[in-house]
């Protein structure tokens, strides 16, 4: 055993830079390399959003509750030595130089931040300096938008209701950012001593009460480690022992907890990010995926030809001796040896790629990134073994059964090994590993299980073309015919080749139609009159007079919606909290919903089950008002992602808590909703009349072409209630992280091409020997230079042709699947993929085999025919 | 007494739906320290009938026995390691693997056995045909004539019993393919090895004690002191009955 492994190593070393090995490695680095490069940055990006909005919270642990916070709790945390700190949250107006700007105020007690530091600058973008604390009474820092919204510099003075404060920093960044990675409000900070006296908090104001909690050492702990970035996850065995004290405060406090109150911190992450992230999250998973995939080709047709080219070695090594087993350990340990080398190099090259990755994309990405970890690396290099092995294990089985008669007559090749059962278990590992790299089963199960399907039917469908053109090719002109009939004679290497080339490029057209339709067609689902405000708090009695005052203004605006605040408590009379498993998040059935009443669905929604309720109430039912007499049967219409994860069906049994008092509904339908369209939606709408007893509010959306501040001011001495949200800002702000997203997947598309492009030239490499054998013959008979030229570029022409039109099919097959189970996009067929792609496999094809096959054509006949032997 | 003892050996091959008859029960026995050649036309079987005497293929039917191991009751392993011990191979195309230098390709056979001398006596081989020089370098960098030193070296340093050549002059010019024969008669002399020479050259043939003609798959006795011309005779009876071999 030990001497076949000393063999092993010495044929390994001396056959280092031999074609077939440096071809192996190759294919082997590029996926190490790709995968490294897109898992680590995915990783980098995704904790840094997690970490902005986990780690981000001012204290190991945050209790958050719509309602005052009971103090018994507080006292409890005082006896387990824990400390706390209060802060109240809410929205308002602030007032200077005749300005408005809806802000989000965050009024903190003394001692506040507990962990973590707040950022602030003198100036409008100055250097930011780290300070600890709060402001000091009559004091507020205020952030740029607050700035720039209300004109103002430091020094001057702001108006919070009836208090003057006066702008001592411009706040770069909240100790707390929890839920705010996007935020599209200007932040104030006010110390919680000035609040009573602004008046703007009056009973019934929507505020969230904060205690942050940090595990007792950590206070003195803050000055010290709050410059340095991850401070909030204790990684020492003191701070796992103290933040046991935090931990065992949250076990006892959450079975207290009601529906009003929330826990949230470093042990129970809640991450939140918009649509945009979690799209572009999604796709970076499909290129990875995809990275791995062609990975597996790449290796699978470069370890057939490491194995071919092996089959001479193979038999000299058994007639002098070697034992079949011998034979498998010196190869896989060649194979091992390859494979770890290409993996680390790979991984190497992958990662310092990645810093040039977010150095290109520096000024669109957070600046502050979290560091780069070992994991990604690991997940790399081991995947890229796994493929290799998963793929040459066939081929390396097929050295074994080379027989030693072989020494003396070349001829005799191997016979086939079960190759089907290896290259089973082969996708099975790419699936495990596509699976850990995208953690999303229906992606992988489609992506994987689609092309390998489709992977057994090109070789049916090239032979077929192949046939087909066969037949008519002597209608085709002399050029064209020749080449054809190049490839036609290669038929047993161009099928296998065709298979390739066409899953390389259904993987490249794939990333790039769904990269096109995901981005532009959401790009499209926001159009310029999208409504831009939205006005809340509009009491029934005001309302027909705001209506009235935006009609006369001439404010385009939408129906208005009856509000009551309430929330989903049992299922069939069983508690929601015991229906939704651990894993699952929905944010739904943790806070208050705003529940509605209409007798029409929503212009944007789709009833999918279920029907809707009869029209009663005529005509302008939208006027709704408790008056309508209440129906026998409390029927409600409910949200189908929210159905599917509570799994709720129609006919069954809710239960809502609104304002203390019980009422059960029947689900009478269930409803798509469009989330991103900037007008009101809801999880449940009820018909009318069920929520007669509750006191309720109306919403509306309109839009405003420019800034319309007078206006505004207009609406707020007129409506006090009234609070206008401007959501123009998250409108260009989504906008905005659309354009970054879309940078950001193009360069990891462009990556993708680029392993690709490099695959398919090692793929090419794999026939060269086949073409210097027949140009050498050629050359030899009296063919010209240019003869040979044609000869290659037209049947490089004709493979780029089959297989472009082969990866054009199988990209509108799997576009299909994945927007209809994964993406949830609605389907078009591409006509332009269908012309363009077999023209890019054309081009591609033929500058990637003219490079490879350009020895071929220059070399003299005497070289060549002393090079093939 | 005999080292290699066939029997009613035959091989037939499919060619799709018919069967190929390349050798048909034959026997022969071939005695320690005996030289024999094996000569006949091409396509004869003559590489076949070396593939099957030194175990690298299996026959149809009939028995072979090599230094007393009954090969047609080995699976392929264990002819594989019948190989390793008893014999040594010598071929037209040199068959050196061409990553290897030509220390690396002579120790092969010794590593494959777990001999930790290998390089020693390696070296000590390949100084012996005259290579000492010449040890590190690649077979693309050697002539003709010094790859089939190579392989030389590499058949004798397993110290083998007995040792089957093809064709072993067949890509040398005859200046160099006469040195090439005198050292491997040489040698094969100093060690007291078996050789069995496949070739198609008559004169070749005749530096060996006896020749055995191979002709439309039946074996033929021929002897040293016979024409070589007279060795395309009629083929007889004798041919079924064993044995043609006799000591020297």
């Amino acid at each position: 055993m030990g001497h076949i492994f000393k063999l092993g190593l010495k044929h390994w070393r001396s056959d280092f830079s031999s074609a077939e090995m440096r071809l192996l490695l190759i294919a082997t680095l590029v996926a190490a390399m790709s995968m490294t490069m897109i898992t680590t940055f995915t990783d980098r990006l995704t904790r840094t959003m997690e970490y902005r909005a986990s780690e981000l919270i001012a204290g190991d642990l945050i209790l958050q509750s719509q309602n005052s916070i009971n103090p018994e709790w507080i006292k409890e945390a005082k006896q387990r030595g824990l400390n706390h700190v209060p802060a109240i949250v809410f929205s308002t107006m602030a007032y200077a130089n005749d300005a408005l700007e809806l802000s989000r105020v965050r009024a903190v007690g003394e001692g506040y931040p507990l962990k973590g530091e707040n950022q602030v600058t003198d100036q409008p973008y100055g250097k930011s300096q780290v300070i600890h604390g709060a402001p000091a009474p009559g004091n507020v820092w205020v952030d740029q938008r607050v700035i720039q919204a209300l004109n103002v510099s430091v020094g001057d003075t702001i108006e919070l209701g009836d208090s003057e404060f006066l702008v001592e920093y411009i706040l770069v960044q909240d100790a707390d950012r929890s839920g705010n990675f996007y935020s599209p409000f200007g932040a104030i900070m006010m110390n919680m001593e000035d609040l009573e006296a602004t008046g703007v908090l009056g009973p019934g104001s929507r505020v969230t009460q904060k205690q942050y909690f940090t595990a007792p050492s950590n206070k003195e702990e803050q000055s010290l480690s709050g410059s340095q970035k991850g401070s909030a996850h204790p990684t020492t065995d003191d701070k796992n022992s103290d933040l046991q004290a935090v931990i065992n405060f949250a076990d006892w406090l959450k079975p207290q907890l009601t529906e009003h109150e929330r826990l949230s911190g470093a042990i129970d992450s809640d991450t939140s990010m918009g649509t945009a992230v979690q799209r572009a999250q999604q796709y970076l998973s499909l290129a990875s995926l995809v990275a791995v995939l062609l990975a597996g080709v790449a290796i699978a047709m470069a370890s057939q030809r490491f194995s071919e080219r092996h089959y001479e070695t193979a038999a000299l090594l058994r007639c002098l001796g070697a034992e079949q087993k011998d034979i498998s350990r010196i190869f896989i340990l060649k194979l091992l040896l390859t494979g770890l080398v290409a993996s680390a190099l790979g991984c190497a090259i992958g990662f310092l790629a990645h810093y040039g990755l977010f150095q290109l994309m520096q000024g669109l990405l957070p600046t502050d990134i979290m560091p780069a970890q070992w994991g990604p690396v690991i997940i790399s290099l081991l995947s890229s073994l796994v493929v290799l092995l998963a793929f040459a294990f066939a081929p390396i089985q097929q050295l074994k059964s080379v027989s030693p008669v072989r020494v003396l007559r070349r001829e005799l090749n191997p016979k086939p090994v079960r190759l089907n059962v290896f290259y089973l278990l082969a996708i099975f590992a790419i699936g495990g590993l596509a699976y850990v790299l995208t953690s999303n089963f229906k992606l992988t199960l489609i992506f994987v299980v689609g092309l390998s399907a489709l992977s057994l039917l090109y070789g049916g469908l090239a032979a077929g073309f192949l046939v087909m053109i066969h037949r008519v090719s002597n209608h085709l002109p002399r050029r064209i015919q020749t080449g054809f009939n190049q490839l036609y004679r290669h038929r047993y290497y161009a099928i296998s080749q065709l298979g390739a080339f066409a899953f390389i490029f259904t993987a490249i057209t794939l990333i790039i139609v769904v990269r096109t339709d995901l981005f532009s067609r959401w790009q499209a689902s926001i159009p310029a009159d999208t409504p831009n405000h939205f006005a809340i708090n509009v009491l029934p009695d005001t309302k027909d007079e705001f209506e009235h005052f935006l009609e006369q203004k001439g404010v385009n605006a939408s129906a208005f919606y009856p509000i009551v605040r309430g929330r989903l408590v049992e299922i069939n009379g069983q508690e929601v909290k015991q229906a939704v498993s651990k894993e699952d998040d929905v944010r739904a059935v943790q806070r208050e919903l705003s529940l509605t009443w209409s007798d029409q669905p929503g212009a944007d929604s789709e009833i999918i089950e279920g029907d809707w309720w009869p029209t009663t109430i005529k005509p302008n039912s939208i006027k709704a008002s408790p008056s309508i007499i209440t129906p026998e049967v409390n029927r409600v219409s409910i949200e189908s992602e929210l159905a599917q994860k509570l799994n709720i069906q129609v006919g069954d049994e809710l239960t809502f808590t609104i304002v203390g008092q019980q009422l059960n509904a029947t689900v009478h339908n269930i409803r798509k909703v469009k989330w991103d369209n900037f007008k009101p939606n809801f999880y449940m709408v009820f018909e009318p009349g069920v929520l007669n007893d509750f006191h309720h509010t109306y919403i509306n959306s309109f839009y405003l072409k420019n800034q319309n501040t007078e206006l505004l001011l207009d609406i707020n001495r007129n409506f006090k209630a009234v609070t206008i949200i401007p959501t123009e800002k998250v409108i260009k702000q989504v906008r905005e992280i659309l354009e970054q997203t879309t940078v950001a997947v193009e360069y990891i598309l462009m990556l993708v091409l680029l392993a690709g492009v490099v695959l398919l030239f090692a793929t090419l490499l794999s026939t060269l020997s086949l073409r210097r054998h027949e140009a050498a013959i050629y050359r030899t008979l009296g063919a010209s230079g240019s003869y040979i030229r044609n000869l290659i570029v037209y049947e490089y022409l004709w493979l780029g042709l089959l297989a472009g039109a082969l990866a054009m099919m199988s990209t509108e097959l799997l576009s299909w699947a994945l927007y209809s189970n994964v993406f949830q996009v609605d389907w078009k067929a591409h006509p332009v993929l269908w012309a363009l792609t077999p023209l890019f496999a054309m081009a591609v094809i033929v500058v990637s085999g003219w490079l490879a096959s350009r020895p071929v054509m220059t070399a003299s006949p005497n070289r060549l025919l002393r090079e093939v032997g | 007494m005999a080292v290699i003892k066939a029997e009613n050996l035959s091989k037939q091959v499919s060619l799709g739906d018919q069967t190929l008859s390349i050798l048909s029960a034959l026997n022969l026995e071939v005695n320690a320290r005996e030289t024999i050649a094996i000569i006949g036309r091409s396509g004869s079987g003559k590489s076949t009938l070396l593939s099957l005497l030194a175990g690298l293929d299996s026959a149809s039917s009939g028995k072979i026995s090599l230094n007393g191991n009954e090969l047609t009751e080995l699976n392929e392993d264990g002819r594989a390691a019948v190989r390793n011990q008893h014999v040594g191979f010598i071929f037209q195309s040199f068959q050196l693997l061409p990553h290897l230098t030509a220390l690396d390709n002579v120790m092969l056979p010794l590593e494959l056995a777990g001999d930790k001398q290998a390089q020693r006596k390696a070296e000590a081989w390949l100084d012996k045909v005259g290579l000492g020089s010449r040890m590190h370098h690649q077979p693309n960098q050697l002539s003709g004539g010094e790859q089939q030193r190579v392989a030389i070296a590499r058949a004798f340093v397993t110290e083998p019993e007995i040792l089957f050549a093809d064709e072993p002059t067949g890509n040398l010019d005859p200046t160099t393919g006469q040195t090439i024969v005198d050292l491997l008669f040489e040698l094969n002399a100093e060690h007291g090895t078996t050789l069995v020479l496949v070739t198609h050259d008559h004169q070749l043939a005749h530096l060996c004690q006896r020749y055995v003609t191979l002709e439309n798959g039946a074996l033929f006795e021929g002897r040293k002191e016979d024409p070589l011309e007279n060795a395309e005779h009629e083929p007889t009876k004798t041919q079924q009955t064993p044995p043609f071999a006799r000591n020297c």
